[in-house]
């Protein structure tokens, strides 16, 4: 009589045992966001000892401005320093022709990373051409365009001293895995070839037009731009990634702006290594089976809390044309083209 | 760390400038969280130079001066003081805190107070290259006859920075006291200038005060070759050199004040580094 108890139970075990695995395959394939293979690159890669181009500043010659006023009347609208002594940069905190004639001599090459994957290519054209307008004017610029398609990007015609680079790399089914790559992207690419051949590097989104000039004031160890949606707002309501899984997360009481993903840049060598922190967070959440809110943009959030940029700037610089310009921003340098998400992202 | 929200649309001061031109950003009270500053530099393992130059009867001075730096200056960090005499015996034993330390350094003194002020530039310069390049990550210069009466932080540090000299920072540049002779290497027209820096309170990176103090250094002896003396001698050299190197950060008169000259006007916050009262015929001899 026992020993026919203890056969059913182990029976029963058994059979809860093998429905409960079955049960967990199948939930597990819901909870799980479907990653597509990952590999793991190289981690030699990202800790390589890079010989970086290195520039000592110059004595400015000689130059007519007006005296600055140290006692301001007119109160300045926007906080013009963060509380770690980085210049946030809007219309009338620099003078132009200063900083150009302290920049210029030093014969500085600023290179720029920007991604046209899959339909992004329309957006090439607008970009590129806007920038030769606007982007660093008088300077060395070298644009590193990675797509999957060389064919589809068109012919600009760039100025003297402005070089194009077309990198081919691989397209993506999901639009936030292309998103979240770059990070990875932009690192090898620093080894491989930028570092030898740009002293600062921006890391810009495609799909946007330059309207007015961006020039040296922007120029920087490390610099972030603030994102037009939340510089108005608390921190608490700034889309931080939530979940403490995750290597993004932020908590309530942790913050100091919300930066946009679509511009960051600095000195190589910051770049390559902030580039690196945020991809080794972007990987430890797919280890963890979790995407971040707001793709790598969370992660480079995460990362700027703990590394401070040491220039920010304002969101003339990071604008969306949907919303309406406030009086606080005078001159909207960089900002969104109108576009359609479902057919971009199909 | 928990600290309150910067505001992107309130400025921290709306009474003052706060940004050079240039991308400088002007240190005033209100305008620095001194925490996350210190976690940063701390990061860093940052040490400190911090040179003074008493010769002759300005040793009675680096009692109070040292004292005050125990208290005030770079506290949490490590700091060398580094004390040019004429007088090695008679630097005072002030107790100093942990990663805090003393070097003497014995140098000749001078007749004239003029040159023992201009020399310290020479001294600087050379011992920068011998031994502070080898030995901390900033260099403060300050004049011995002051006291520190407030916080002087990391805040403060950076490749180059000045200060704005107190009797100046609401003039305008023609009445700045530059050189204003040409034959003189400190000369500055009147139409140029961004504002007049204070010889007593200068620093920065120590390959950035060793091109500083050089330069300087050389122009004195070019213009003693030339037979002038600049009219407020290395501080006029100073004010020449800030001019076309622009300094990456620059300090508001709160540090380098006079109370006794100026009192307590409501646009300075704190009073951080002043001056010791002193009987300028006795001490100058």
């Amino acid at each position: 009589m026992a020993r026919r108890r203890l056969a059913l139970g182990l029976a029963f075990c058994l059979l809860a045992s093998t429905s409960l695995w079955f049960l967990w395959g199948y939930v597990e394939d819901l909870l799980l966001v479907s990653y597509l293979p990952y590999y793991l690159p190289c981690p030699a890669l990202f800790n390589m000892k890079l010989q970086f181009r290195q520039k000592s500043f110059q004595p400015v010659t000689k130059l007519q401005y007006p005296q600055p006023m140290l006692l301001e009347h007119r109160p300045t609208e926007l906080l013009t320093l963060t509380p770690w002594l980085a210049p946030i940069i809007s219309e009338g905190t620099f003078n132009p022709e200063l900083l150009q004639n302290m920049y210029q001599p030093l014969n500085l090459t600023i290179g720029v990373t920007v991604f046209a994957v899959g339909k992004y290519t329309c957006f090439i054209r607008p970009f590129l051409e806007s920038a030769e307008k606007f982007f660093m004017r008088g300077y060395q610029v070298h644009y590193y365009l990675f797509t999957h398609n060389p064919a589809a990007v068109p012919r600009v015609l760039l100025g003297p001293g402005r070089l194009l680079s077309i990198i081919p790399i691989q397209g993506h089914s999901q639009w936030e895995e292309i998103s979240m790559r770059r990070m990875e992207t932009i690192n090898k690419h620093i080894a491989n070839r930028a570092h030898q051949e740009v002293d600062y590097l921006f890391c810009l989104d495609v799909d946007m037009v330059f309207h007015n000039p961006w020039g040296p004031e922007t120029l920087g160890d490390l610099v972030a731009a603030i994102h037009p949606g939340y510089f108005a707002v608390s921190r608490q309501q700034f889309p931080y990634e939530r979940r403490q899984l995750s290597a993004a997360f932020v908590a309530d009481n942790e913050g100091d702006f919300y930066y946009g993903g679509a511009v960051f840049g600095g000195r190589v060598a910051r770049v390559y290594e902030f580039t690196r922190g945020c991809h080794m967070g972007i990987l430890a959440d797919k280890a963890n089976g979790i995407m971040a809110a707001w793709q790598e943009e969370s992660h480079l959030n995460r990362h700027f809390i703990w590394h401070k940029p040491s220039k920010v700037l304002s969101p003339e610089y990071l604008w969306d044309d949907r919303k309406p310009q406030p009086p606080s921003l005078k001159l909207i340098r960089f900002s969104t083209v109108e576009k359609d998400n479902s057919w971009l992202r199909s | 760390m928990v600290y309150a929200q910067p505001k992107v649309l309130t400025p921290s001061r709306n009474d003052v400038l706060v940004l050079t031109p240039w991308l400088a950003p002007i240190i005033w009270e209100g305008t620095f969280n001194i925490d996350i500053l210190n976690e940063q530099f701390r990061l860093q393992n940052t040490t400190v130079g911090l040179t003074v130059f008493a010769i002759k009867k300005y040793v009675v001075f680096l009692k109070l001066f040292l004292e005050s730096a125990e208290q005030r200056f770079m506290v949490g960090h490590k700091v060398t003081y580094y004390v040019f005499t004429d007088r090695p015996a008679d630097v005072p034993q002030v107790p100093l805190g942990a990663g805090r330390k003393l070097v003497v350094l014995t140098v000749r003194n001078y007749t004239r107070w003029q040159d023992v002020s201009m020399h310290r530039m020479e001294m600087i310069s050379r011992f920068s290259e011998q031994r502070f390049l080898h030995e901390v990550d900033y260099l403060v210069c300050a004049d011995v006859d002051m006291k520190f009466s407030d916080h002087v932080g990391v805040e403060i540090l950076s490749a180059l920075f000045g200060t704005l000299h107190p009797g100046f920072y609401s003039s305008s540049r023609e009445a700045f006291t530059y050189e204003r002779r040409l034959k003189s290497q400190a000369y500055i027209p009147r139409d140029e200038g961004d504002f007049y820096y204070a010889g007593g309170f200068f620093g920065g990176s120590v390959v950035e005060v060793h091109r500083l103090t050089k330069a300087c250094h050389q122009a004195m002896v070019e213009d003693k070759a030339n037979g002038i003396e600049a009219v407020w001698h290395d501080e006029s050299h100073l004010n020449k050199y800030l001019l076309y190197h622009k300094p990456t950060k620059v300090l508001s008169p709160e540090y380098v004040w006079d109370q006794k000259l100026l009192g307590w006007p409501s646009i300075m916050k704190k009073l951080r580094y002043v001056a010791v009262p002193k009987n300028h015929q006795a001490i100058r001899n």
